[in-house]
């Protein structure tokens, strides 16, 4: 047996206000992001294949894309991305792993909070300013060469300025603490009981990092690699100071096309890039899939 | 690649654990070559700006202070510190704002399409910042918008919002809800509630989204390097530019004051923020 209620008139009112309290609190941001952020990426989308803004009438065409994709040139800048993205991973990983290891076993908190202090603090510190302390630093007349000569570790001034090996070391500078921060916190979380428990059951200090501590730390490992090299194939400023013009990566062509005001192949150069940096973050994310499920298993 | 100045390291902890443990030893050690590193070209900067000579030499032959005195004439580069500052405070207001009330209603409310939604907001975190900074110049001047702070405001928004509303779902799931539904129940309307009970407790996340959208605003080079004019121009913009055209240390002066000033930014901050959010912050490194 049913029985309708009569209910109050406002009621439905008030019900429906607020079951759509969320709508209310939501619209303000999204339709913020839709009208700049999703409307800015369709104009280029449009752009990259209709270049309304050049000169003449504009007609619909993929000539931008076809000269990009058709060019081992850009190809190659591609790849130079890509590389420059696996050297500053690697870089981050060899100065970062055993720094976040070694953070972890500091037990004085004066002492930790000053570690965290030199290695953090440098975000502060604009990127423009960072790289021009490693230009000055490693420049032909700089500190570094400086030192290499009075070692005696060289007899003249190593280029280390204007080329990939300056990106690199100013690279892995600035993403550093984009590792160190992922490691730190999955070492941090690590039962000091199962490292105990291996050394009982007599593995050596090698076998224990490398059955218990590294799996345990892999997430870490690739939540930081993740992110550092999404950072390194989009950054512009530290490539393109460093490189001096010797090293194009793919934020530098855009940066170059936009000075030739080459729009609809600007468009196209940020497409390939986006490309890229979504490339990136699925295969990762699918890797992380994989390492946790592997971590799992190994409990099991 | 060890600190430039070789591996002299502090060694924090030598002697915590292990005193003649070499594996420990050389964990510190390298630790401290990390340090070195992490700090040695902002010290350059330093050194630099009280060099007596324009060009980048080591050792500096002497000590002035004339860059301090030549940037003061830099009136092009004060007036971008003032933009910089301007459009920073503003996308950072806009951040809290509208992060804020989105947070809210990803976090309280159970919709349909509340994943996907999440996931537009996101987005922008995704793209490459000048990938995002061609499309947005494009648009601005479709908009006849370009060459002003508001388009830079615009710009800076869509990549500080999705920081903010990230953080400030996070300290929302961890607020006490049952405060809030205490609240209501003695009686206080939503907005008080929100005022005076959800507020209160998600304030470091607010802190902590205010210092992202702030730091990310001020130096932000990519997103702008195409939406400036000569009116308009921030300071990493006009600092980028300056350091191709010129090779002098008024850069390095000028860093030297900003990371002065950003120094004592910090210690305010620190000594501000409650010593046991500190504590929980920096806690994932402890033990």
């Amino acid at each position: 047996m049913t029985l309708a209620l009569p209910r109050p008139a406002a009621r439905p009112w008030r019900r429906w206000r607020a079951r759509h309290v969320h709508a209310a609190l939501l619209a303000p941001a999204l339709l913020l992001t839709g009208a700049v952020f999703w409307v800015a990426m369709a104009i280029l989308l449009v752009m990259s294949v209709y270049p309304f803004l050049a000169a003449g009438p504009p007609r619909l065409t993929l000539e931008a894309w076809t000269r990009f994709l058709g060019d081992r040139y850009y190809w190659s800048v591609v790849a130079t991305t890509v590389w420059l993205g696996g050297l500053v991973t690697a870089g981050t990983l060899l100065l970062g792993y055993p720094a976040a290891y070694a953070m972890s076993k500091i037990r004085r908190s004066a002492l930790l909070l000053a570690a965290y202090l030199v290695l953090f603090a440098p975000i502060l510190v604009s990127v423009v300013v960072r790289t021009y302390g490693w230009l000055l630093l490693l420049g032909r007349e700089g500190a570094v060469n400086w030192l290499l000569l009075r070692l005696g570790l060289a007899t003249e001034p190593v280029p280390l300025i204007f080329n990939l090996r300056g990106v690199v070391i100013a690279m892995v500078h600035i993403l550093l603490p984009f590792m160190v921060f992922p490691i730190l916190s999955v070492v941090g979380q690590l039962a000091p009981e199962l490292k105990e428990a291996a050394m009982d059951l007599g593995a050596t200090r090698w076998q224990t990092f490398r059955r218990v501590t590294l799996p345990l730390t892999l997430p870490g490992v690739v939540a930081g690699a993740q992110i550092v090299f999404t950072l390194t194939v989009s950054a512009f400023v530290t490539p393109f100071l460093m490189g001096g013009g010797k090293v194009q990566v793919l934020s530098g062509l855009i940066y170059r096309d936009m000075e030739a005001v080459d729009l609809s192949f600007a468009s196209v150069t940020a497409f390939v890039l986006l490309a890229l940096a979504v490339a990136i973050l699925v295969a990762s994310n699918r890797w992380l899939g994989f390492v946790y499920a592997r971590a799992e298993v190994d409990r099991a | 690649m060890k600190g430039p100045v070789g591996g002299r390291a502090s060694d924090p902890a030598r002697g915590a654990r292990g005193r003649c443990d070499p594996v420990a030893a050389a964990l510190f050690l390298w630790l401290g070559a990390v340090l070195l590193f992490t700090l040695a070209p902002i010290l350059f900067v330093f050194a630099y700006a009280f060099s007596s000579v324009s060009y980048a030499v080591f050792p500096p032959p002497g000590f002035s202070l004339r860059w301090f005195e030549r940037l003061l004439a830099q009136h092009d580069l004060l007036r971008a510190a003032l933009n910089s500052l301007l459009v920073a405070l503003a996308a950072t207001a806009g951040s809290l704002a509208l992060g804020t009330l989105a947070a809210l209603g990803l976090v309280r409310y159970r919709f349909t399409g509340r994943e996907v939604l999440r996931a537009v907001f996101l987005a922008p975190l995704i793209v490459p910042r000048i990938a995002f900074g061609v499309a947005v110049m494009v648009y601005m001047i479709l908009l006849r918008r370009f060459g002003g702070l508001d388009s830079l405001v615009l710009a800076h928004l869509m990549v500080t919002l999705p920081f903010a509303i990230s953080i400030l779902s996070a300290s929302l799931v961890s607020a006490e809800r049952v405060l809030e539904e205490a609240a209501m129940d003695l009686g206080a309307t939503p907005l008080q509630t929100f005022v005076r009970v959800t507020l209160p407790q998600i304030r470091t996340g607010l802190a902590v989204s205010a210092f992202f959208a702030f730091i990310i605003s001020w130096d932000q080079v990519e997103t702008s390097l195409f939406l400036v004019k000569t009116d308009n121009v921030t300071l990493p913009v006009a600092m980028f530019y300056y350091i191709q055209r010129h090779q002098d240390p008024v850069i390095a002066a000028l860093s030297t004051v900003l990371i002065a000033a950003a120094a004592v930014a910090g210690v305010v901050v620190v000594a501000a923020t409650d010593p046991r959010d500190l504590s929980r912050l920096l806690g994932a490194g402890g033990r």
